[in-house]
């Protein structure tokens, strides 16, 4: 991006150089070779302002004129048909193809030759085609010639309004080739070229609009917005050969709007300078002149205005328009100065080339004695679209480092606070877990130490005594493998905390075993049972060793053949019973004792109350209430 | 026993103990010809060269995982019984190694009655569900989406949940069938049909590549 906007900052003067040689280059190339004759001397013959016009009569008095005959100074307020006569010799080198060409008709003309009609180009009488601004050229018959050497007489009849720079200019027949290619030349820079410049600016006009849409405070784009729309749209007054409205208010709209454009333009340049600089928006007392300058446009589009008021009106609004004008370019150029931009600089030499070709503009206007002459002013337009596209080019590579470098930041910000974060929640959670270890360590440690170690050290004990049968030293050592089975149980019932789902492991680890040495162990859920929260792994092991130990006391010490192991929803809480059917609790105890005690223990432990008692027929009841 | 089982059967296990016991336990029952390996790499170069009818194999093994037994014995010869060798035979290991192909499990403490009981189980209905392998099943049936067109090879049926219900509760397959109204031989069908489809992935993809091989050489593919 860089590298191509530097190239586009070299470029910018050679490109504004070559235009201007371009407009001085182009400009229409007459008078032609002697082949051609260019018509000077002329009769002419007023013929009132109704349509249809009759032929000349032939006691008309004619008068002796010279083109180009400017109506604003032959005369003045005139508005109607005036018949041109002109003569000439037919050359003897004449040969194909043969023009006559009106470099300027305003507003529209009427051509016979030797009193044949050759043409007109729309309409002559009201609304009269407006070709005030459009060369014509004829095809010229070379039948209608007469032979070589004497004279033909060509007839233009013209259609002039006041206010328009009616008139006639020279007039040039001859070989077609160079008349068409001076027609093009005039033509394309009156009228094509007008008509891409106006498009141009209703560009500008839409990209202000969009601007504007972006961020409605800014009054600079709405300056910029209906400048370039009025510009545009008032520059199709040369291009436009038919309106909707009547040719005097048209031209009362052109003049209007030029001078519009001058006023809004100034207000965008205000704006303009201090955006760039940086400087808040002008309050409205600063921007009253011009703002009542483009008022008084406006209002003068409502007025109905006669002719010499409106000259009158017209040198206002031009003085006017000049101190805005020079208004406008002080602010530019200011602007370029303090800031160096390019884009500034470039938008000050444009608004330099529009005052140039404006004073150009009214120097045409104000030479009242001829007709024909280019206007330049909407050329201007080519430079400041050149210069706008640049500064808002320049704006948006801004706006988008700009978001890049905040985005950027933002991301280190958000980075180093999730860092930040995430330091603080590692410590959490190693202090959490180093908590949660040692609490489990500890457990784990005297878990061991009581149930495992005290069971291997039995088994050990007895391993050692040659008096110890092999079956005995075998339920010592399943006692080991039940013990950590229940360690490894109450771990895993961590996420759960599902009382029915931690007995009915056990149930289903111990049931096949039970069942190989004759006992029966049967099963009960009732109702449902919800998770327990309070039952983690410390608690569901004391929950499974009390179970284990009443399974135990069940079957070693009462002789039970079935037990029953049921697993009850009391409200939130749960019941867990132990039921058998062997001696009872009194035969029972004095074996089961230890067993008892240490139930009992745990029981405290988790905050539950046990009961035991005779069972429902016979044998011993173990009931562990859990509320929680 | 009285039935000869008749068969190859590979165990690896690394722990000489269980390994040295398995063998001599196994190597008591009629018709069975026992292989002891004690890694991953022993496994394999057995595998390469003999076709078990069953491998018993443990989990933690000294370089790699069991999984990777299961993997290569149902590479080689997918219509080999794949055993797990575990000491409680519900934990989430059993679980996986389930899932990878391996048709049940086999418990370390069992005695040699047990052994030719729990050989009996694989072929009726495979090794008996542990309620925390049912719950976790259950969880995963009800977490997973309801399946596209007829490709649910996979889901559960409402049966297999029923029977996957009652075993989470802890009640045994007796106790399930009185419930729901069924034999207990029905239920063994049924949890056998749960552990296929628990392992029914792993297996038609072995069965597929192993009839890509037998197609290459010319030979018959497994049905």
């Amino acid at each position: 991006m860089q590298p191509a906007m530097g190239t586009c900052r070299s470029a910018w003067p050679a490109l504004l150089l070559a235009w201007l040689l371009c407009l001085a280059g182009c400009a229409p190339r007459e008078p032609f070779g002697a082949e051609v004759l260019t018509l000077t001397q002329t009769d002419v013959l007023t013929a009132g302002g109704a349509w249809p016009v009759p032929a000349p009569a032939p006691d008309a008095r004619w008068q002796p004129a010279t083109l180009p005959d400017a109506w604003d100074s032959s005369r003045p307020d005139y508005q109607g048909y005036v018949w041109y006569r002109l003569r000439f010799a037919t050359p003897a080198g004449w040969h194909g193809p043969l023009a006559l060409y009106l470099p300027s008709v305003s507003m529209n003309a009427q051509v016979e030759l030797n009193g044949q009609l050759l043409g007109q180009q729309g309409r002559m009488h009201e609304p009269v085609t407006r070709h005030f601004y459009t060369p014509l050229i004829f095809a010229l018959p070379p039948i209608l010639l007469r032979p070589p050497g004497q004279d033909n007489e060509l007839r233009i009849l013209l259609m002039g309004y006041r206010l328009y720079r009616s008139g006639l200019a020279p007039v040039s027949v001859g070989p077609a080739e160079p008349l068409q290619q001076a027609w093009a030349v005039r033509h394309f820079w009156q009228n094509t070229g007008t008509l891409v410049t106006s498009v141009l600016v209703l560009g500008l006009a839409l990209g202000g609009a969009l601007l504007w849409l972006r961020a409605p405070r800014r009054r600079m784009y709405v300056w910029f917005t209906l400048a370039a729309a009025v510009w545009g749209l008032r520059n199709l007054n040369f291009v436009l050969t038919d309106n909707p409205w009547s040719n005097l208010w048209w031209n009362q709209a052109s003049l209007a709007g030029a001078a519009a454009f001058v006023g809004l333009f100034a207000l965008f340049t205000q704006e303009y300078s201090r955006w760039m600089q940086r400087q808040p928006q002008p309050g409205w007392r600063h921007t009253a002149v011009p703002v009542g300058y483009v008022a008084a446009c406006a209002l003068l589009l409502l007025l109905p205005v006669d002719t010499a008021e409106l000259r009158r009106l017209f040198l206002v609004l031009a003085l006017g328009a000049l101190a805005l004008a020079a208004w406008s370019q002080w602010h530019l150029l200011c602007t370029a100065w303090r800031t160096g931009s390019r884009p500034a600089w470039a938008v000050a030499a444009a608004g330099a080339v529009y005052l140039v070709l404006m004073l150009h503009d009214y120097a045409v206007a104000a030479d009242r004695s001829t007709v024909g002459q280019l206007f330049l002013r909407q050329y201007a337009a080519v430079p400041l679209f050149m210069a706008f596209t640049l500064v808002w080019t320049q704006r948006y590579r801004q706006a988008f480092e700009q978001v890049g470098r905040l985005s950027q930041g933002l991301k280190q910000q958000v980075d180093a606070q999730r860092a930040e974060i995430e330091r603080n929640v590692g410590q959490l959670m190693e202090a959490e877990r180093s908590r949660v270890l040692s609490g489990e360590r500890e457990r784990l440690v005297s878990d061991l130490h009581d149930g495992l170690g005290l069971h291997l050290l039995t088994a050990l004990k007895m391993a050692r005594d040659p008096a110890t049968g092999r079956d005995a030293l075998a339920e010592v050592l399943a006692d080991c493998l039940d013990d950590l089975r229940l360690a490894i149980d109450s771990m895993s019932n961590i996420d759960e905390r599902d009382p029915v789902l931690l007995l009915a492991s056990l149930r289903f680890r111990l049931a096949p075993r039970l069942q190989a040495a004759g006992v029966q162990l049967d099963w009960q859920v009732v109702g449902e049972v919800a998770p327990q929260p309070w039952l983690d792994a410390p608690r569901a092991l004391h929950l499974l060793r009390v179970v284990q130990e009443a399974l135990a006391n069940a079957v070693r010490h009462a002789g039970a053949t079935r037990v029953l192991l049921k697993v009850e929803a009391l409200g939130e809480g749960v019941a867990v019973s132990v039921i058998d059917d062997g001696l009872g609790i009194d035969q029972a105890a004095s074996a089961a004792g230890v067993g008892l005690a240490s139930m009992r223990r745990r029981a405290a432990l988790l905050g539950a109350t046990l009961e035991v008692g005779p069972g429902p027929d016979r044998g011993t009841q173990v009931q562990l209430v859990l509320v929680g | 026993m009285e039935r000869a089982i008749g068969e190859r059967i590979l165990i690896v296990e690394d722990d000489p103990a269980t390994l040295g016991w398995l063998l001599a336990e196994l190597g008591e029952l009629a018709g069975v010809q026992a292989s002891g390996c004690a890694s991953v790499a022993e496994a394999r170069r057995w595998l390469e060269q003999h076709t078990p009818h069953i491998v018993l194999t443990d989990l933690g093994l000294p370089d790699g995982s069991g999984i990777e037994v299961i993997a290569l014995a149902l590479r080689l010869h997918p219509q080999c019984e794949v055993l797990v060798i575990s000491i409680f035979g519900d934990d989430t290991h059993v679980l996986s190694a389930i899932e990878a192909g391996a048709s049940g499990y086999l418990l370390k403490d069992s005695s040699l009655e047990h052994l030719g009981e729990q050989l009996q189980h694989l072929r009726d209905g495979g090794s008996p569900l542990s309620p925390q392998i049912a719950r976790t099943l259950i969880r995963r049936q009800r977490a997973r989406p309801a399946p596209q067109g007829d490709d649910g090879l996979g889901m559960l049926t409402e049966r297999e949940l029923e029977v996957l219900t009652f075993i989470a509760k802890g009640f045994s397959y007796q106790e399930g069938a009185a419930m729901l109204g069924v034999s207990a031989n029905t239920v063994r069908t049924h949890v056998k049909r749960i552990y296929q489809k628990l392992a029914v992935n792993s297996r038609t993809e072995a069965v597929y590549e192993y009839n890509l091989r037998q197609s290459a050489r010319g030979l018959p593919p497994l049905r």
